[in-house]
């Protein structure tokens, strides 16, 4: 709990917290507008395919439509979070400030888990920002360009909130912890940063299209899963539908959670501080 | 009760041999200097006995609990380890809110320890404005939070004008008067010798010397330094000098007697009656700096 507050006092800086929260709820309106603008007719071929529209009105209408943005963004958040969670324990050895930490708290796997635990708290609390502000922007684009949003008040559109909230927060977390394995690991915030980001965005997709297997249980593809809900979720852009089923996407997530944390944990417990 | 004790202490990073069976036994109370050469070992001892590195072979004590349990003894120290560390942007006194939230310190303390390191004004300022010494009083005030028994500082001085060693100096003699513990490592030997009640020495890994400073001091006789003013005059006055009982050296022209500071007068008047004029007669006393020299085998020129 004290290594909890401690990160706390960092993370509730005004410079991370808009940098942070800025950039994810930024983004999440600025696609919002363009998803909505698509919807009322204006022609954005945000996928490359040549076709007009990538959302519809009717798409938007119904009582996941509120969803559709932030959902389609989910790989995004988690780059976001995986660069929240390397700058800062990469942070920490660069600046030196672990050894401070480890003087002051010397049970190591205690900071870990006050740091973690904060930065998870970080996340979903600009997660659920990002959400909000998701969705109070459609409500009032929808009015603008004639989306009808009843169905989003619904029980099936409330739940359909609270589903996704859940699923792209603990999607985000996979990246995320993934990147402060690269971080402990690496230990220089440059490196981990660029191994995270370029894993997520470009190496698993690459390396997927020559082993079928990495594109739908490698890590990017396991978050990506279970941020849609599984095989059968809705999204706006082609390809957003994932190729396992939500169970098995929740299973490989805490796998690979699970994994991440261990190293993590491992490695700084044992490792000599002589930063 | 030791507030400090090794046996053994060794660390080897993978064939280099950083601290060779380091023996150590400081007593509660007062202020210890601890000095040695560049690459000595002294950080990475500091950094054993707070459980940042595992030493590879030996065992020791902080406070009475062995470092292999960092958690039993660390809440009772307060350190400052090499060049300080802090979040750039940050203000003074957010840093030290950081970690008197971890080690779960009173923050209402935090006011006080930048009063006492002469940062009242400036704990609003962002850390990456600082100087270096501004940095480093930071530090000190960070080792002060926990209210520590024991404080273990790595160069604390760096970085601090004229006015800043002295008043550092003060507050670490002030904290050895009021029975804690300063373990102080420092290059600036007069600071150490000016500061400290007791000394370790540690030279390649290992220790040289480890006991009071009046021991050290003791052990390092002063001497005298006379050139006769014609050098033709030297090897009588060297004969002069022996015939007194005291060995010499000749050095540059000159010649070193050991032999007490007292004694300067009357090689003066010694000389004199020999017809011999002394174009430079000085005693230096005892001092950290000469002690030093002689027993890592360095000179003040770098050169061994």
């Amino acid at each position: 709990m004290r290594a909890f507050s401690s990160e706390w006092v960092k993370l509730s800086r005004p410079a991370t917290l808009f940098g942070f929260g800025g950039t994810m709820i930024g983004f999440a309106l600025l696609f919002t507008i363009m998803a909505f603008e698509s919807a009322g007719g204006r022609n954005i071929d945000l996928d490359g395919s040549g076709s007009e529209s990538f959302v519809t009105a009717a798409m938007l209408s119904l009582p996941e439509g509120s969803i559709l943005v932030v959902t389609d963004m989910a790989v995004f958040l988690g780059i976001v979070a995986l660069a929240l969670f390397a700058s800062n324990l990469a942070g920490e050895f660069s600046k030196g400030t672990i050894r401070m930490l480890f003087v002051t708290e010397p049970n190591r796997l205690k900071v870990l888990a006050g740091k973690i635990l904060a930065l998870t708290t970080f996340v979903a609390a600009g997660i659920a920002a990002t959400l909000g502000f998701s969705i109070g922007g459609g409500a009032l684009m929808a009015n603008r360009v004639g989306v009808e949003t009843a169905a989003w008040w619904t029980a099936d559109g409330l739940a359909a909130i609270g589903a996704a909230y859940i699923n792209i927060t603990a999607a985000a977390l996979v990246p995320a912890l993934i990147g402060a394995t690269i971080a402990v690991l690496t230990r220089s915030t440059t490196i981990a940063i660029s191994v995270g980001l370029g894993w997520f965005i470009l190496a698993e997709a690459l390396i997927g299209a020559f082993w079928d297997g990495l594109s739908r249980w490698g890590p990017a593809a396991v978050s990506s899963a279970l941020a849609a809900g599984g095989a059968g979720g809705i999204g706006m852009i082609d390809g957003a539908t994932p190729g396992i089923s939500y169970a098995t996407a929740i299973l490989l997530a805490v796998g690979y959670s699970l994994l991440a944390l261990t190293i993590t944990s491992t490695v700084l417990a044992r490792r000599d501080v002589t930063s | 009760m030791a507030s400090i004790r090794t046996a053994g202490l060794t660390k080897y990073f993978g064939d280099l041999r950083a601290v060779n069976e380091i023996d150590l036994d400081l007593p509660e109370g007062g202020v210890a200097g601890f000095v040695g050469p560049n690459g000595a070992g002294k950080s990475t001892t500091i950094r054993m006995l707070l459980g940042l590195i595992q030493p590879t072979s030996g065992d020791g004590e902080v406070l009475g609990h062995p470092i292999a349990d960092p958690p039993g003894y660390l809440h009772r120290v307060g350190a400052l380890i090499e060049a300080p560390a802090f979040y750039p942007t940050l203000t003074g006194q957010e840093n030290l809110r950081v970690f008197a939230a971890l080690g779960g310190h009173d923050r209402g303390r935090i006011a006080e320890l930048l009063e006492v390191v002469g940062l009242r004004e400036r704990g609003d300022d962002r850390y990456k404005n600082y100087s270096l010494g501004m940095k480093q009083r930071l530090g000190i005030a960070l080792a002060l939070l926990p209210d520590p028994d024991l404080l273990i500082l790595d160069e604390p001085t760096n970085g601090l004008d004229p006015q800043g060693i002295v008043e550092i100096r003060s507050l670490l003699m002030q904290l050895g008067a009021r029975g804690k513990t300063v373990f102080v490592s420092s290059h600036l030997l007069a600071e150490i010798q000016a500061a400290c009640d007791s000394i370790v020495m540690i030279d390649h890994g290992g220790v040289v010397f480890s006991g009071s400073m009046a021991d050290l001091l003791a052990r390092n006789s002063p001497t005298i330094r006379a050139a006769a003013d014609n050098a033709t005059d030297t090897a009588r006055l060297i004969e002069l000098v022996a015939a007194a009982g005291y060995p010499s050296t000749r050095v540059n022209g000159a010649i070193e007697i050991a032999a007490p500071a007292r004694w300067t007068a009357d090689l003066n008047r010694m000389a004199w009656q020999a017809g011999i004029t002394l174009g430079e007669l000085q005693a230096t006393s005892a001092d950290l700096e000469r002690a030093f020299f002689a027993m890592t085998g360095d000179t003040k020129d770098g050169t061994n």
